[in-house]
């Protein structure tokens, strides 16, 4: 039948997705019947809060029976009762749960006292939830109140220093760029390390944040532990975000709307130099001008050697030249407005949402627009049976080409803006802003790749459209009072549409550019990703004897995800105002066709044991098999247990006032990482492009082995220990978490570098062990909770130490090469070490050790510098070293500094992590302040080797520089932080220990400020709640680094963390918006 | 209640048969090594893939890397600027981009050798047609260990293909072995490839016969020289004649016109024995254009036109090679610069007056030659490349032959062979090969015209005046020598007065090398075969090479520092730096982190 059922999936896709729509539509139109209600005595009354406030939608029922009632919009309630001492229960979501035994009042108000830390909050787990009292593992979940005070496009973006043990970060400030999210450290080397997602209870990998509206967000449970993870088997290593949408709420339909619109502004821009400085450095950069060469006929500055005809001095460049930062940049708007219809009966509730967010970059032409719709519906069909649907669909658009990353030819966005020139030789401004490219540039450099950088952004078509939907049906069937069985099936579906198009003023689709082809040339690439799965559980819940409650489940899941992409290119348009919908008329140029597909069988099962809450365990185990792997390695198991007591239940503790909640746990469990691509098992053979060759003047295509066989190819897996502390005192108003986790993980898999001579240059192999170690500590504070004062505070910090164990092969130690130039010689060079005993990604190159000084040189003739014969040369040829030069550190004193003298040169890894919010409220005022940090990290400037005077290609001409660099040394002025001007490029390619900065930061993440009206005067005119709010993210920011911006990582693998090179910068943002509910 | 557990466990468990099945995944979009290589034409795109390293689009092989920077600078060519960071200003680390490249593309070419050898055992198509795939593999194999033992000296040797991700500790084999696997390959594939009238005369991409056979001739003199055994010349000697003896190959009569039949993408099997066969049209979907010949040739930085960086300059060391009447001179080096500034074709060409030798442009591929739909690509172009040219062969044999029996008849027959093409012997009979300015004259301009009239001349020699001072010519320049002379011709110039302007006729016996004045002196043989090489094989990618097996790269380098020096000081930097360690490359960085047994060159840490 789960065969049958999967199939049908798959073959019938199209037909599903109208049936589920259909199905929905049914339920729309359902008349919902309420249960008719007789009774003997019917009791009424107000439920207030503890301001007096009335409580809308509390839920009344008759203690033992199915009566119930929600109190309306004055807070009224009515309920039938009867039986001997009847005894009404009184809920509602954020309050503590009251019990009231009916008396002879007819008439019973009831004020309800806020559960402000509850520790009957309900946790989600995998395939199940618990109260947090009787959690055994390790699970944090997020405060989505204050979450959604951010101002940002998806909940990732927000998550940041939100949680203890979690650590994110996003590339750049690139609009839509996903961020990534570590949990406890990373584990893999180069795959990926994102956890694995369940939303309503559906697993993916590498989910796409953006397709869901932070405002749907009902509860984000983060398991941390292996206990949590393990029963997602293979993929819960990385550890596992639970997402729970909103769903529909019994009782009037309620009616929200939630808008904003602010501004983004750049909040960091970095001094270049002025025409007259760059003209002077282009004049020392060039000493030795090749053949008809020289910046100084280029400026027409007078020389009586080179240029006798020239007119002009250098004195004559102190005049206004062009920032190409204003240029690029902008002030930026951004707005968001989502609207959500919820309501229902007792047994059938819906909600309808829908939402628009827009975000222009603060870079022109990058923007990000998504629309999204959710409808969910539950439906119980009988006593026994319910069933329920939720459909997703989001329409995400981003534009503008690629900032940061790797390049080939040309430099990345950023740096090519900050090397054009600030004046044009001419002087003529216009001309210089008007132009694709300076001409004058063709004399000094045979290949000119630079471009103006305005011209490049308004030219390069580069819009992504994605269109997702995620569809999920269950059905729950009560078998008995303790046998529950869960069917469920769903689709998570994809479409990437990218059209790229470069048009005749652009750098690659321009006719005179040296990148071009030739002419106006673009492409459409479609990515179809399609995750199809079905999940069926048995769960028993009974409690024997009392106060044994054991909870099993065991359950199947069966999932297919597939993956096509198919594109094609053309050059040569003739009609480039048609962009990407001219292709056609162009010389066709490339077809791209590729599919891939994997299939994960897996069995699992999990007991819970619960003694009065006092001792607590859990067991599970599942098993995975997975299509990426062969033979022998296809099934992996997965087990894990874990213990809790908490002792505030023994008598001693029970009744204590201060001490409210104390609870030891212990889990121990084996997780495991799949996360390689589809065949990566497989040899394969590659076909056409570069890989071919002509004979008899005809072009044959080539077919080669493309990739490495690796048969024995298995799963990583982590064995992780975690102890856990929970305390609460004051009946939870302080509250603490205290987590110790020791994770090892083995078999890592690592898409690894091999040497030229195999004939490869990578591929996947299981190599070596890497061990994570951490603490972590989350406080809650109520500070005040007074009537019209209230202060919480919930602070967390994180401290992760990572250390690699073993390395293959009796390796001791490997390098990694972050290519972000194709051209330049230090991007070729190893940038990251990774050392058995060290952590994963240390950053590698030389010691800096200042500038060669005079007095490094005898002087024996005048003007002939010769390097002192105790002072090491930076390069082999010691004659080759003058005044001004880069100075390194010879470690290994052979009077030379090579590659033998390469060291650690920083460690990118925080010493401590975390957040601290804040939230007051004043009356009808409320404030959250949000502060998130980073300590004892350090980062990689790639920028300033190349915007300091240049390093690894030969020359800078024609470049500019950042201002700092004017105090650069020269004879006159023998600066020990800046080089010589061309003294970059002589400089040995590694990277240098000068630009390993301290990235430490503490930054005003979000602050948002509320305004809530009076309920009472707005109920005249219908309506419920209105709250106006200003919210700003990324404020202000204390940090030591000199980049843009401390929150970077360009190269997002875990061996390359905290490289900044060309990264988008984080706006500034500032927004004003309503909420209102009616 | 025990119906509906038995149904419940019917939905759960799903029987691990079919889960087997379910859990099978195999590559959709990729043909399956197993069941590839069994048609005739599976195996032609499989060798296909061998041979792409040749021409690899990232310009580390023969798209730029071994004719232009990998060959200098020497006292051949040089680039014309030493002020950036190259392997020929000889100051580039081991972490420069190109070594790396090089590296990894020679060596993805023996794996996708290996891999195809390895495939043909079990493969279904013609025994023909397996046996002459191998027989290309097998060779291709060779040549690639051939560029790598002579660049950067003893290199893993690789026969079989790498087994997995973590098969990656290869030492270095001592080049002796090196050689004598790849004479063994080739010996092979020598019995098993088509010969060159198989593949037709058009084709000159793929290895033929006597293509093995001359290779296998420059191997063994390599391998003599760089091994210092002499045992190794007579199969030098042997293997070369059995391309003679094939009479399939002659050389062209017309030295330039092989050039420009590679930058018109024109094939000749009959000169050009094996080729890099580059392709490419104006839209850039084939991948598979070279980049060489808009590096070198004359500077033009107009696209309609042909652009040319014109980055490489002959040294005058290298013009004054040539005697007089060497019509390969002002071939492989180019006597005008476009005009203008920046300079560009539609200015005109500007010529270089004959005392000018300095900074003249490496020319031997011009890509004014190239047809209309490749000269206005910028960058990239069909050009192809020569691997192995007849007169290559000559004067290989000749060398080994010398080495042997010292200078004789025959040996000396075949320098004069290659002597009498580059003279033009047979294709122009007797020219015009030097003008005499006897007197300078008056009121003349660069614009007047010189007009050379009889002489008996079957075609009348062109001049330009390329030098004037104070109206008085100091400059001529010959720009076609003329045909057929028989007799002085007559010089004219228009414009000025009073300027009397001598011809010298070439004597048919001007190249002629006599063995009396060789008779008995090896070394004087020898060291006119190593000019000779220069003279004919220039920026064709020998002469580092040859100078390492001769000995002399150290002596020759030191030799031209003070002559670039006093004339081309520029560039001095790229002849100072050198030192022993460039006497290989460095081997690449990425190799050195990541193969646990590699040793690094002297020199190169």
């Amino acid at each position: 039948m789960i065969k049958f059922f999967t199939r049908y999936l798959i073959k019938q896709r199209k037909k599903l997705l109208s049936v589920l729509f259909a199905y929905s539509f049914t339920f729309l139109f359902l008349v919902n019947f309420a249960l008719a209600q007789n009774g003997n005595i019917k009791i009424s009354g107000v439920v207030f809060d503890q301001d007096g406030q009335t409580i809308i939608g509390a839920y009344i029922k008759l203690k033992g029976t199915n009566i119930s009632t929600i109190s309306d919009l004055q807070g009224k309630y009515t309920i039938s009762v009867n039986g001997p001492k009847p005894v009404i229960v009184v809920s509602s979501t954020g309050f503590f749960t009251k019990e009231v035994i009916v008396g002879e009042s007819q008439t019973i108000n009831i004020t309800l006292s806020e559960d402000l830390v509850s520790l009957s909050e309900v946790v989600v787990i995998g395939y199940g939830q618990v109260n947090r009292k009787d959690l055994t593992g390790s699970i944090s979940s997020v405060n989505v109140n204050d979450l959604n005070k951010a101002p940002v496009a998806s909940f990732e973006d927000a998550l940041a220093g939100r949680v203890s043990g979690v650590q994110v970060t996003s590339p750049d400030g690139t609009p839509g760029s996903a961020p990534a999210i570590s949990i406890r450290g990373n584990n893999s080397l180069t795959q990926d390390n994102s956890p694995l997602y369940v939303i309503d209870g559906f697993p993916i990998e590498n989910f796409n944040s953006n397709s869901l509206n932070p405002s749907d967000i009902e509860s984000i449970d983060i398991l941390k532990d292996a206990s949590s993870t393990a029963i997602y088997g293979a993929r819960g290593a990385n550890g596992v975000i639970v997402i729970t949408t909103k769903k529909g709420t019994q009782g009037k339909t309620k009616i929200s709307l939630r808008s904003y619109y602010g501004t983004q502004s750049n909040t960091n821009k970095i001094e270049l130099m002025n025409p007259y400085e760059f003209v002077r450095y282009q004049i020392e950069v060039d000493s030795i001008p090749a053949e008809g060469q020289s910046s100084l006929l280029i400026y027409d500055i007078f020389s009586p050697s080179i240029n006798p005809t020239g007119t002009k001095t250098l004195a004559d460049f102190n005049i206004p030249g062009i920032d190409w930062q204003d240029q690029i940049f902008r002030n930026a708007l951004m707005q968001s407005h989502d609207l959500s219809i919820r309501g229902g009966t007792k047994d059938a509730k819906y909600a309808i949402t829908g939402s628009y967010f827009k975000q222009d970059g603060t870079l022109i032409a990058s923007d990000f627009q998504r629309k999204q719709a959710r409808i969910t519906l539950n439906q119980n069909l009988s006593k026994k049976i319910k069933s329920g649907l939720n459909v997703n669909f989001s329409n995400i658009t981003t534009s503008g080409s690629q900032i940061s990353g790797q390049s080939t030819t040309s430099d990345a966005f950023l740096i090519s803006s900050w090397r054009y020139r600030p004046i044009d030789a001419s002087g003529n401004l216009n001309l210089l802003l008007n132009s694709m490219q300076d001409p004058s540039l063709e004399l000094l450099s045979a290949t000119n790749y630079q471009w103006n950088p305005v011209f490049t952004r308004n030219n390069e078509v580069r819009d992504k459209a994605t269109n997702a939907l995620t569809a999920n049906l269950f059905l729950d069937y009560d078998l008995t009072d303790y046998l529950k069985l869960k069917i469920t099936g769903g689709i998570n579906a994809s479409m990437l549409r990218f059209d790229q198009f470069n048009n005749s003023s652009s750098r690659l689709g321009s006719p005179t550019s040296n990148l071009g082809n030739g002419g106006p040339n673009g492409s459409i690439t479609n990515t179809n990703k399609n995750n199809y799965l079905n999940e069926n559980t048995l769960t028993f819940d009974k409690n024997f004897k009392k106060n044994n409650l054991l909870n099993i489940v065991i359950g199947s899941s069966l999932g297919i995800n597939n993956q096509s992409i198919n594109g094609f290119g053309a050059t040569l348009l003739p009609n480039e105002n048609l962009g990407v919908n001219g292709l056609g008329q162009g010389t066709p140029q490339s077809v791209l066709t590729s599919k891939t597909q994997n299939s994960l069988a897996s069995l699992f099962t999990r007991v819970n044991y619960n003694y009065k809450s006092k001792y607590l365990a859990t067991a599970s185990f599942r098993a995975d098999g997975s299509s990426k792997f062969v033979g022998d390695n296809v099934w992996g198991y997965f087990p894990t247990g874990s213990l809790a007591y908490r002792i505030s239940e023994e008598e001693f503790l029970k009744y204590n006032k201060i001490i409210s909640d104390v609870k030891v746990r212990t889990s121990y469990g084996i997780i495991g990482n799949n996360r390689v691509s589809d065949y990566a098992s497989f040899a394969l053979l590659g076909t056409g492009g570069q890989n071919s060759y002509s004979s008899n003047s005809s072009f044959l295509t080539g077919t080669f082995p493309l990739t490495l066989a690796n048969p024995s190819l298995r799963w990583e897996t982590t064995k992780e220990l975690d102890f856990g502390l929970d305390l609460g005192f004051l009946n939870q108003r302080i509250t603490l978490v205290i987590d110790y986790y020791n994770k090892k993980t083995d078999d890592l898999l690592l898409s690894s570098q091999l040497p030229g001579s195999s004939g490869y240059t990578t591929a996947f192999q299981n190599i070596g062990a890497v061990q994570n170690t951490g603490f972590e500590l989350a406080l809650n504070t109520i500070n005040f909770d007074k009537k019209d004062f209230k202060w919480s505070t919930n602070f967390n910090i994180s401290f992760n130490r990572n250390k690699i164990l073993a390395l293959t092969s009796n390796q001791n130690s490997f390098t990694t090469i972050t290519k972000w130039s194709g051209g330049n010689r230090i991007a070729a060079s190893p940038s990251y070490l990774a050392q058995i005993g060290k952590p994963i990604g240390m950053f590698y190159g030389l010691v800096s050790d200042g500038v060669y000084q005079y007095s490094d040189f005898n002087q024996n003739t005048p003007g002939v510098y010769t390097l002192k014969p105790e002072v090491p040369s930076a390069n082999v040829d010691r004659t080759r070293i003058f005044p001004g030069y880069w100075k390194f550190k010879d470690l290994n004193a052979d009077g030379v500094v090579d590659s033998q003298d390469l060291t650690v040169i920083g460690n990118p890894n925080p010493d401590f992590i975390g957040g601290f919010s804040n939230n007051f409220s004043y009356k009808r005022f409320d404030i959250n302040l949000f502060f998130q940090f980073s300590y004892g990290s350090e980062l990689m400037n790639v920028n300033r080797i190349l915007m300091e005077g240049g390093g690894g290609t030969a020359s800078t001409k024609g470049a500019n520089m950042f201002a700092s660099y004017s105090n650069r040394w020269t004879p006159t002025n023998p600066s020990n932080e800046y080089s010589a001007a061309g003294a970059g490029g002589a400089a040995p390619s590694f990277y240098p220990s000068r630009v390993v900065e301290d990235g430490s930061y503490l930054r005003l993440k979000t602050l948002n400020i509320g305004y809530k009206f009076n309920t009472s005067k707005l109920k005249k005119i219908s309506v419920g709640d209105l709250r106006l709010f200003a919210s700003a993210q990324n404020l202000w920011t204390l940090t030591n680094y000199q980049g843009l911006d401390p929150e970077v990582n360009t190269f997002s693998t875990a061996l390359t963390p905290g490289f900044d090179y060309s990264a988008y910068p984080r706006a500034k943002v500032i927004t004003f918006g309503f909420e209102i509910t009616l | 209640m025990k119906n509906q557990l038995i149904v419940v466990f019917m939905i759960l468990g799903f029987s691990l048969t079919s889960c087997d099945k379910f859990l099978v995944e195999l590559p959709r979009d990729s043909a399956s090594p197993q069941t590839f290589f069994q048609t005739s034409e599976q195996l032609t795109s499989a060798i296909m893939s061998v041979y792409s390293p040749l021409g690899s689009i990232d310009e580390s092989t023969y798209s730029r890397f071994f004719q232009l920077e990998a060959n200098s600078a020497t006292d051949e060519f040089s680039l014309r600027s030493a002020a950036v960071t190259a392997a020929n200003i000889y100051n580039a680390s081991s972490s420069y981009q190109p070594f790396g490249d090089c590296w990894n593309n020679l060596y993805l070419g023996i794996e996708r050798a290996n891999f195809l050898l390895e495939q043909l055992e079990t493969s279904k198509a013609l025994i023909a047609d397996v046996n002459e795939i191998k027989g290309e593999a097998l060779f291709l194999r060779a040549y690639y260990h051939f560029l790598l033992v002579g660049y950067w000296g003893d290199v893993p040797l690789k026969l079989t293909t790498t087994k997995s991700a973590s098969d990656v500790k290869r030492a270095r084999t001592p080049a002796k072995e090196v050689y004598d696997q790849i004479i063994k390959d080739m010996t092979t594939a020598e019995g098993l490839v088509n010969t060159a009238a198989i593949w037709g005369v058009t084709n000159t991409g793929r290895i033929s016969k006597t293509g093995v056979e001359g290779i296998l001739s420059r191997v063994c003199l390599h391998a003599a020289g760089r091994l210092k055994d002499n045992s190794y010349l007579p199969l030098a000697l042997s293997w070369g004649k059995k391309v003679i003896a094939s009479a399939e190959h002659r050389l062209n009569p017309d030295y330039k016109q092989i050039f420009i039949n590679e930058s018109q993408d024109i094939n000749d099997n009959k000169e050009c024995i094996w080729e890099v066969e580059f392709t490419r049209d104006a839209t850039g979907v084939f991948f598979e254009y070279e980049r060489f010949g808009s590096v070198m040739g004359m500077e033009n930085r107009e696209l309609s036109t042909g652009f040319s960086q014109g980055t490489y300059l002959a040294t005058g060391t290298m013009y004054d090679l040539y005697a007089a009447g060497d019509l390969r001179r002002d071939w492989v080096i180019g006597n005008y610069n476009f005009g203008g500034s920046p300079k560009s074709a539609s200015n005109g060409k500007v010529y270089f007056d004959p005392s000018t030798k300095w900074r003249r442009p490496l020319a031997k591929w011009r890509r004014e030659y190239q047809n209309a739909s490749n000269i206005g690509i910028k960058n990239v172009g069909p050009t192809n490349f020569p691997l192995l040219r007849y007169s290559d062969v000559l004067l290989t044999i000749a060398e080994a032959d010398n080495e042997i029996n010292g200078p004789t008849a025959e040996n000396i027959e075949y320098v004069n062979q290659v002597r009498r093409r580059g003279y033009g012997t047979t294709l122009v009979g007797r020219n015009i090969n030097n003008l005499t300015i006897t007197t300078a004259g008056t009121g003349y301009t660069l614009n007047s015209v010189v007009t050379i009239s009889g002489g008996g001349a079957s075609k009348d020699a062109k001049a330009v005046i390329s030098k004037i001072s104070s109206g008085k010519i100091t400059g001529i320049t010959i720009v076609d020598g003329g045909s057929n002379y028989t007799s002085s011709p007559s010089i004219t110039i228009s414009g000025g007065t009073g300027a009397v302007i001598t011809a010298t006729i070439s004597n048919i016996s001007d190249c002629e090398l006599l063995l009396a004045n060789y008779n008995a002196r090896p070394l004087l043989f020898r060291d006119l075969i190593m000019k000779e090489r220069s003279r004919e094989l220039a920026g064709e990618s020998h002469h580092k090479l040859d100078l390492y097996r001769w000995g002399t790269f150290r002596s020759t380098m030191t030799a031209m520092i003070p002559i670039i020096r006093a004339n081309f000081a520029v560039v001095v930097n790229a002849y100072s730096n050198v030192t022993d360690r460039d006497l290989t490359f460095p081997i690449p960085i990425q190799e050195m982190s990541l193969n646990p047994l590699m040793v690094q060159n002297t020199g190169w840490n």
